[in-house]
C-alpha cells in the first residue's frame, strides 16, 4: 500500500501536470477538425447547389440565347392591316478622330469624291479641328459606307445608329409626325406616344387604313390643284366607335426628311387649325331643336325677311322668301331659319349643348397637334344665333367629324381615336342625342344630298348624305371676302351609317367646270363623292339599291311646304 | 495481402480519377465548341432577322397604294370599281342551258384561262356545283 502509495500520487500529479496540455492538444484538433469538416460541407453543398439544385449554366445559356424579336429602339407602327407606317434601320454615321487623321487636306479631297454633299473645305475645317470626334455625316446609306471604307483614310470610323423610317414618305405625314436626327419624336403619333415607342417592342397598330388614307390623300390633292387651294383637310371616322381611318392635311411634308419641313406643311389642318365651320354646323342646331322638342320635322320658321340684330344682319345664301319647314331650312341651308331654331332653345342650352358633344374643348385625339377651339366669352342672343349657322365659333375639322358622327350614329359620341383598340372591348361612348333624334338627322342630310346644295356628293348606291359648308375666313378682326373655307361633311350609308367623311378646302377658287363658284356643295363635295365611291368597296360597305322601298323607309322625309301642314311635296 | 488489396484499390481510384478528368476534358471542350455554334448560329439569326426587318421595310414601300394603284392602271388596266359592277356570288345569273356537256376528258388548262370558250366550260360546272349543295 505505501509502496504504491507514492506511485499513484506521482502518476496523478503527473497527470495533473499532463492533463491541460494534452486537452488542449485535443481541443485545438478537434477545432480544426470541424473547420475543416465544415468547409467540405460548405463545398459539398455548393456542389449540390450547383449540379442539383441550379439544373446548371448551360440551359440558361441555351434559352436566352434564342432571340425571338429583333429589338430596336424604337417599336415600328403599323396601320390597322398591319402595313407598315414607320420603323427603325440600323445605319452607319460616320465620324472621325482629327488626332489620327495623317493628311486632312488629303482626305477631305478624297471624301468629298465619295460624299460630294458635304463639301471639300467644310470637311477639311472638320478633320483639322483640335477635338477627338467630329460626326462627318449621319446615316450613310451602305453604298456610301462602302465607297468610304474603299478610301481607306485613317482616322474615320462609323457609329452603328437607327433611324427612322417611313416608307410611305408624306401619306400618313400629320398622323405620323417626324422624329429628328437622334429619333425623338418631334410630331404626331410619334411625339404623343415618344416614350411608349421607345419601350414596346411590338408595333403600335393605329386605326389608320393606309389605302383610305392614300384615296383621300389623292382626292384632296387633285381638288387642290383643281381650284387653286391654298390648303384642304380631310377626315374619314368610323362611326360605331371613334376610329380615325383617314386623315390628310395638305400640304404636307415627307417625315423622311424631317429639315426640310416648312411650317405651313407641319401645320395640321385637321386637328391643328380651328376654323369657323359654316353651315355643317346647322345640323348641331336641328339636332338640338328636335332633341329638345321646340320643333318638330313637319313645324317650321318664316324665313321672308332678313334678321336685324344690332349691326349684323342675317340673311339666306339661297334665299326663298317665306315661311320653310324644318326639313326645308336644313335643305336650303337658311340661316334666317337656323337662327330663330337657335334663339328657340336658347344660348344657355345651345352652349351646354355644344359642350356636351365636344365642341368647346379640344379633340381629344392623341397626337400633339390639337387646337383649342375659339369661344366666345359671352354668350349673347346674337352669338346664340350666329353660332347657329357656323359663325362666331371656330373648332377643328377633327372636332365637327366626331361631332357629326354622334348626330347620325344613333346618338352616342364616341372620341376620336387613332389608336386601335388591342384588347377586343367595345369603346365606351357618351349619349348625347336620342335615337329618334339621329334619325331625323339622317334623313334630312340624305335630303341634302339628294335634292339640296349636296348634289354633288351623291356616290350612287352608297346612300350618302351630307351638309355643306361655306365659310368665309377670319383675318384679323374681319372677315376676308372671297377667302373662303369650302368644307362637306358626310356619312355614310344613311340608312345604317358606317363612316363620316369630311372635306374641306382652304381659300379655293372656282373655275370654269364650277361656273365660278367656290362652295362647299361645288369644290368639296366632290372630293367627298369620289373619296366615298373608292373607299366603300374597301371597307366592306355593299352598294344598294337607292330606290328600293325598304331603303326608301329608312331615309325618305316627308317635307311640308306650307305652314298650315296641308299641303306636302311628294315626300322625298 | 492486406497492402495489395490498398495498393489495388488505389490504382483502381486513380484510373477512375483519371477517366473522369479526360472524360470532364473531352466535355469541355465539346461543351465550348457547341457554345461557339451556338454564338455563330445567333450571330447568323440575328443578321437575318436585320435582313428581313430591312425587306419589310422595302416591302411595304414598294407595296405603296399610289405605286400598285399606277402599276394597276399601266400594266392590268385595272381601274377602281364603280358601285353597279359590285355584286355578290347569289346576285349572278347562271346560265340556263349549257351549250354543251363538259368535257370531262379535256387536257386541264394551263393558269387561268380567260376565253369565252374557258367560261363556257367553267359555268356549267358551277351550275351543278350549286344545285349539289
Amino acid at each position: 500500500m505505501i509502496g504504491r502509495h507514492p506511485l499513484h500520487t506521482a502518476r496523478k500529479r503527473q497527470q495533473r501536470e499532463t492533463s491541460p496540455a494534452l486537452e488542449i492538444g485535443r481541443n485545438r484538433l478537434l477545432f480544426t477538425g470541424a473547420m475543416l469538416a465544415a468547409a467540405f460541407a460548405v463545398v459539398a453543398l455548393r456542389l449540390v447547389d450547383v449540379t442539383v439544385l441550379k439544373g446548371g449554366d448551360e440551359p440558361a445559356i441555351a434559352r436566352s440565347a434564342a432571340p425571338t424579336e429583333l429589338r430596336t429602339g424604337r417599336a415600328d407602327i403599323v396601320d390597322r392591316n398591319g402595313v407598315l407606317l414607320a420603323t427603325s434601320l440600323k445605319t452607319a454615321s460616320l465620324y472621325a478622330d482629327p488626332a489620327i487623321v495623317l493628311d486632312p487636306k488629303e482626305a477631305a479631297a478624297k471624301l468629298s469624291r465619295v460624299l460630294p454633299q458635304l463639301g471639300e473645305a467644310a470637311i477639311a475645317a472638320k478633320l483639322k479641328s483640335d477635338r477627338r470626334f467630329v460626326w462627318l455625316q449621319r446615316h450613310l446609306t451602305p453604298r456610301q459606307q462602302y465607297a468610304v471604307n474603299r478610301l481607306g483614310v485613317p482616322g474615320l470610323n462609323f457609329q452603328t445608329e437607327e433611324r427612322r423610317v417611313y416608307p410611305g414618305g408624306p401619306l400618313a405625314a400629320h398622323v405620323l409626325g417626324h422624329t429628328d436626327i437622334d429619333n425623338r419624336g418631334l410630331a404626331g403619333v410619334e411625339r404623343q406616344f415618344d416614350e411608349e415607342l421607345r419601350a414596346r417592342e411590338k408595333p403600335l397598330r393605329l386605326t389608320v387604313d393606309l389605302r383610305v388614307q392614300h384615296i383621300l390623300h389623292e382626292q384632296l390633292e387633285r381638288a387642290m390643284r383643281a381650284f387653286h387651294a391654298i390648303g384642304a383637310a380631310g377626315v374619314v371616322m368610323d362611326v360605331t366607335n371613334g376610329e380615325i381611318v383617314g386623315m390628310v392635311s395638305l400640304p404636307d411634308f415627307d417625315p423622311n426628311l424631317p429639315t426640310a419641313i416648312d411650317a405651313d406643311s407641319r401645320f395640321n389642318r385637321a386637328t391643328l387649325g380651328v376654323y369657323e365651320m359654316g353651315s355643317t354646323f346647322k345640323i348641331f342646331t336641328t339636332a338640338m331643336a328636335l332633341d329638345a322638342g321646340v320643333v318638330s320635322m313637319s313645324g317650321g320658321y318664316d324665313a321672308t325677311d332678313p334678321i336685324r340684330v344690332a349691326r349684323f344682319v342675317i340673311r339666306d345664301y339661297h334665299a326663298k322668301r317665306r315661311w320653310l319647314s324644318v326639313p326645308e331650312i336644313f335643305m336650303y341651308s337658311s340661316n334666317i331659319g337656323t337662327a330663330k331654331m337657335a334663339l328657340d332653345v336658347g344660348p344657355a342650352e345651345q352652349r351646354a349643348f355644344l359642350s356636351r358633344i365636344g365642341m368647346l374643348r379640344g379633340s381629344p385625339i392623341e397626337i400633339a397637334e390639337v387646337g383649342q377651339p375659339l369661344v366666345p366669352n359671352r354668350w349673347r342672343e346674337i352669338n346664340a344665333m350666329t353660332i347657329s349657322f357656323g359663325h362666331g365659333l371656330a373648332i377643328s375639322p377633327m372636332q365637327l367629324v366626331a361631332g357629326v358622327g354622334a348626330m347620325v350614329n344613333g346618338g352616342v359620341l364616341y372620341p376620336p381615336t387613332l389608336i386601335r383598340n388591342e384588347s377586343g372591348s367595345a369603346r365606351a361612348g357618351k349619349r348625347v342625342i336620342s335615337a329618334r333624334t339621329s334619325d331625323q338627322i339622317r334623313r334630312l342630310m340624305r335630303l341634302v344630298v339628294e335634292h339640296g346644295t349636296g348634289n354633288k356628293a351623291d356616290a350612287q348606291g352608297y346612300l350618302v348624305g351630307g351638309k355643306t359648308g361655306t365659310a368665309e375666313k377670319v383675318m384679323g378682326r374681319r372677315y376676308k371676302a372671297k377667302a373662303l373655307m369650302s368644307s362637306f361633311i358626310a356619312a355614310f350609308p344613311m340608312n345604317a351609317p358606317r363612316y363620316v367623311v369630311f372635306a374641306m378646302l382652304d381659300e379655293p377658287s372656282g373655275n370654269k367646270e364650277t361656273f365660278g363658284y367656290a362652295t362647299g356643295g361645288w369644290v368639296a363635295a366632290p372630293v367627298v363623292r369620289e373619296t366615298i365611291a373608292r373607299i366603300a368597296p374597301l371597307l366592306g360597305v355593299r352598294p344598294v339599291d337607292e330606290q328600293a322601298p325598304e331603303i326608301r323607309r329608312h331615309v325618305a322625309v316627308d317635307v311640308v311646304t306650307e305652314k298650315s301642314g296641308k299641303r306636302r311635296l311628294a315626300s322625298f | 495481402m492486406i497492402r495489395r488489396a490498398t495498393v489495388m484499390v488505389t490504382v483502381v481510384w486513380m484510373l477512375l480519377a483519371m477517366a473522369a478528368g479526360g472524360a470532364m476534358f473531352m466535355l469541355k471542350y465539346r461543351v465550348q465548341a457547341l457554345e461557339e455554334r451556338l454564338a455563330a448560329v445567333n450571330h447568323d439569326i440575328v443578321r437575318n432577322m436585320e435582313a428581313v426587318h430591312v425587306l419589310k421595310a422595302e416591302w411595304s414601300f414598294l407595296n405603296q397604294p399610289a405605286r400598285l394603284e399606277e402599276l394597276g392602271r399601266r400594266y392590268l388596266k385595272l381601274d377602281a370599281p364603280a358601285a353597279g359592277r359590285i355584286v355578290t356570288i347569289s346576285e349572278i345569273p347562271f346560265r340556263t342551258a349549257p351549250a354543251a356537256a363538259p368535257q370531262k376528258d379535256a387536257p386541264a388548262p394551263r393558269g387561268m384561262d380567260t376565253s369565252p370558250q374557258a367560261a363556257d366550260q367553267v359555268t356549267p360546272r358551277l351550275a351543278t356545283y350549286r344545285t349539289a349543295q
